[in-house]
């Protein structure tokens, strides 16, 4: 079998009993909850705030700031109001903004953030910049998703899927690594639903 | 664990693309996101044709088969699909028969998975794609395989028409082609084609209306029975029954057990049976290559009654029938007497049944000599004569069996043969008087038989030595004499070592002189076994020809019995038979039962008249048994019969006034004729 399961904690919870993470990780008495939170969430904000060009002397606190925030306001998170991610990236833009309006530097800070963009005119907007910290979430969260599936197969599965990113043909993949064409199918089919399910696993722990 | 911020810093702008899209796809779950998570869920909902690499494997007259791959099930099944060449006129009968089908649930009847119309709107189902063959090519095939898996298949199929019975369905077109069979025992009745509903037969469910197939298919197929135009006649000839041959006959179960009958002939044989027409014409079996096994022959026989109420009531009692076949027991229908009831179950436990059978043999034989000792020896005789036949026939199998049985088996064949040992001494005791011949040749069969089951047994080699000193064939019986310690054998032997090359069989006797001189020889050393002797002369009266001189046998018998005697006193004139005995001693002319026969040593002459003169008392009974018909006791002392005597020809007896009670002598003697009693001078 090319597939092999990894207990992972995330998996071993059924979805009508599970609490999600952070709101475990909101019960001052779960310190394990609390470090996973953070573990997660920290890296994102401080890659999401180096991404806006945020001074790096000035990420930690920042990235400190936002996580209380977090904590202190899912509470009032209101799902049927806003997606998570549109939540998340408005507290993450808004302490932000509150950090850049404070900052004299903030005007050429984000100057230097648009230039990295294809319009630069519609990303001074804040639609724009959730957009932009959306994406990054959703990207963030597909990639800690593969680093999960690439611990749960064996042999080739991993190497044919990655292969097949570029729009390789499943012709040229088996002629690459020996496997039939059905085979280079089928693995390719097994890894991207293991894929997606860990993706729809890790948004049901990280996403309230 | 990777860093997922150092995998994002180094992947590349498209593998983050990918990703970002990855998560866009699982979380909203639209198409190409189902599509990843659930494959297989989603390629069913895919449109597209079912079944694809559709490959013909069969034709019929109005459908072909075809292998086909159900992609939504993924295996492979058979297709029947309405030939293109076939009107809409059948479309429906088509449908009925795979509504028909659906209606049977059954290990050994198709299944039926599908049903629907091709893109050209022709109709299809799919069934069971599971028989490598069909019992046509296996019964074609030159490796036959054996008869008892070719009767499971039959069975099978019985029980798969016995169930659609029991349903209400009727096949009527049972035939080796629409049977398929696998290599593993599956067995499938197929192509119900000509199926339709009938009556329950009471064969089935104890609820008919809860075994009945659904209102609509009852409605549906009803009608289009009624399609059947006019004359015309559905089925296969060698299969078909008489009632499908002639229109308007009504068809049911028993339509199908003649078909079942039919198929049976094709699996003993081969191919089917001559099936003759019109009704009246009961089906003959081909005799070419058919050597039907009694059982299976009744059963073929009563499966294929012209008239369907002559035929099996239900495929149960049918396939009763052929597992009481296959278990070795006799069927209903062959109506088997006793002994092919007996030939059966010795079949069936034939280690345990052959020492049965000795036993009971052994055991009636003795019985039978018993009891029919009261009756006549002749029945005895023949029934014993039956049985050491039997015996004999069967003593190459049973010694064979009896070496490869245990030590007790062993035991029982010594016990046995000793048996049959004691049966031809009584054998012989019983016929040495009456019938010497018979009674001797089948003694000896006895204790041969004896000694092919036992060799070693006592009582037969016994008997043998004892039956050869009878027809004074001493040279063999001295080749295999008893072991000394018995006075009875001991005086025998002393008795044939006078004459130790006597080899006299039936066919060749001593002369007069020869035996007489023998008997003077015995009488001279004093070996005294009167009985032995009386028995000798018995045998060698009924075994020779000619009789000449044959009155000095008898004078030296009764020398031998009464050796006190001078044997110048018998007078004997062969011209007109007449005897003349004088004694001055009381003679012995009887010697008793209990070896000897009890009648009168001189009935094996011919004599017509009888002088005797004797100075004591004269019993009667002393002449029982003798033929003859004067007899002059004149010179005799008193006469009187102490028993009831036997002289069947005598007329007339001398006696000498006041002698005896001439009456009362009179009423002690059983003749044939008239006697007179003369008491007048010569």
């Amino acid at each position: 079998m090319l597939f092999r399961t990894v207990p992972q904690p995330f998996m071993t919870t059924s979805r009508s009993t599970r609490h999600t993470l952070i709101r475990r990780a909101c019960d001052p008495g779960d310190e394990a909850a609390w470090v996973e939170f953070d573990r997660i969430y920290r890296r994102f904000i401080i890659h999401v705030l180096g991404q806006m060009n945020v001074p790096v002397p000035e990420i930690e606190d920042l990235t400190q700031q936002i996580l209380a925030t977090l904590i202190r306001d899912m509470g009032g998170y209101d799902r049927s109001k806003a997606g998570f991610r549109t939540w998340l990236s408005a507290v993450i833009r808004h302490a932000a903004f509150s950090h850049f309006r404070q900052n004299r530097f903030r005007q050429q800070t984000l100057d230097r953030f648009r230039e990295e963009t294809a319009t630069p005119d519609v990303l001074s907007t804040e639609a724009e910049i959730d957009a932009k910290i959306e994406s990054e979430w959703a990207s963030y969260v597909a990639n800690l998703a593969m680093d999960r599936v690439r611990t749960q197969f064996q042999g080739g599965a991993i190497e044919v899927f990655e292969m097949g990113w570029d729009d390789t043909p499943a012709e040229e993949i088996a002629r690459r690594t020996g496997y039939s064409v059905a085979s280079v199918y089928t693995l390719r089919k097994r890894v991207k639903k293991r894929l997606y399910l860990e993706i729809r696993n890790l948004i049901a722990e990280l996403e309230p | 664990m990777t860093d997922p911020v150092d995998t994002h810093a180094a992947s590349g702008a498209m593998l983050q693309r990918w990703l970002r899209h990855a998560y866009e796809e699982a979380s909203q779950l639209d198409a190409p996101g189902l599509e990843a998570i659930c494959p297989s869920c989603f390629e069913i909902a895919e449109s597209g044709p079912r079944y694809n690499q559709q490959e013909m494997i069969g034709r019929g007259a109005t459908k072909e088969v075809y292998r086909a791959y159900d992609t939504r099930m993924k295996r492979w099944v058979a297709m029947a699909v309405v030939r293109e060449d076939s009107g809409p006129e059948i479309y429906d009968r088509f449908v009925h028969e795979a509504w028909l089908t659906s209606a049977l649930s059954h290990p050994n009847i198709i299944a039926i998975h599908d049903l629907g119309l091709s893109p050209d709107g022709r109709p299809f189902f799919t069934m069971d794609l599971k028989g490598s063959t069909t019992l046509a090519k296996v019964l074609e095939s030159p490796d036959r395989i054996p008869l008892p898996e070719r009767l499971g298949i039959l069975s099978k199929i019985g029980d798969a028409v016995a169930h659609a019975h029991s349903r209400g369905i009727v096949h009527l077109d049972l035939k080796p082609e629409n049977i398929q069979v696998d290599d593993f025992g599956g067995v499938l009745v197929c192509d119900w084609g000509l199926g339709r509903i009938v009556d329950a037969n009471g064969a089935g469910s104890a609820d008919p209306a809860a075994a009945l197939p659904s209102p609509d298919v009852l409605r549906l197929v009803g009608e289009y029975d009624n399609e059947s135009l006019h004359g015309e006649i559905r089925g296969t000839p060698g299969y078909m029954a008489p009632e499908q041959g002639e229109s308007g006959r009504a068809k049911d179960h028993r339509t199908d057990i003649f078909a079942l009958g039919c198929l049976l002939h094709a699996i003993l044989a081969g191919r089917p049976p001559s099936v003759g027409y019109p009704a009246s014409v009961p089906p003959r079996r081909h005799a070419a290559d058919c050597a039907l096994p009694v059982g299976l022959e009744a059963i073929f026989y009563k499966a294929t009654a012209p008239l369907p109420g002559d035929r099996y009531a239900s495929v149960l009692e049918m396939r009763r029938d052929l597992t009481a076949y296959v278990g070795g027991y006799s069927t209903a229908a062959e109506q088997a007497g006793f002994f092919r009831e007996a030939r059966l179950f010795l079949r069936r436990n034939r280690a345990a049944a052959a020492v049965s059978l000795l036993g009971t043999v052994a055991v009636t034989v003795v019985s039978v000599l018993l009891v029919q000792k009261l009756d006549q020896q002749r029945q005895l005789a023949s029934s014993a004569r039956a049985k050491a036949a039997r015996l004999t026939e069967r003593t190459g199998e049973l010694e064979t069996l009896y070496q490869t049985q245990s030590s007790e088996i062993l035991e029982r064949s010594r016990k046995t043969a000793s048996d049959f040992a004691q049966s031809a001494n009584t054998l012989k005791n019983l016929g040495i008087f009456t019938k010497p011949l018979d009674g001797i040749r089948e003694a000896m069969q006895l204790a041969d038989t004896a000694l092919t089951l036992d060799p070693e047994c006592a009582g037969a080699r016994l008997e043998l030595f004892d039956l050869r000193c009878h027809t004074l064939d001493f040279k063999t019986a001295l080749s295999a004499p008893p072991v000394a310690g018995n006075p009875l054998y001991d005086d025998y032997l002393k008795i044939a070592a006078l004459a130790p090359d006597f080899s006299f069989s039936r066919a060749s006797r001593p002369t007069s002189r020869e035996l007489a001189g023998f008997l003077r020889r015995a009488a001279a050393v004093g070996v005294r076994r009167a009985p032995l002797m009386e028995r000798i002369v018995s045998y060698d009266v009924a075994a020779r020809r000619e009789a000449e001189d044959y009155h000095e046998v008898i004078r030296a018998l009764l020398a031998y019995v009464n050796p006190e005697w001078d044997e110048a006193g018998f007078r004997y004139d062969p011209a007109d038979q007449s005897l003349e005995i004088t004694s001055a001693v009381p003679l012995r002319l009887v010697v008793p039962p209990g070896g000897g026969s009890g009648k009168c040593l001189l009935r094996f002459l011919p004599i017509h008249s009888l002088e005797l003169e004797m100075p004591e008392a004269f019993n009667l009974y002393q002449l029982n048994g003798m033929f003859v018909e004067t007899l002059d006791l004149r010179k005799c002392g008193s006469v009187h019969a102490s028993e009831f005597t036997l002289l069947p020809g005598l007329r007339l007896i001398r006696l000498r006034p006041g002698q005896a009670d001439g009456e009362a002598l009179k009423h002690r003697i059983g003749s044939s004729a008239s006697i007179r009693i003369s008491t007048e001078g010569d």
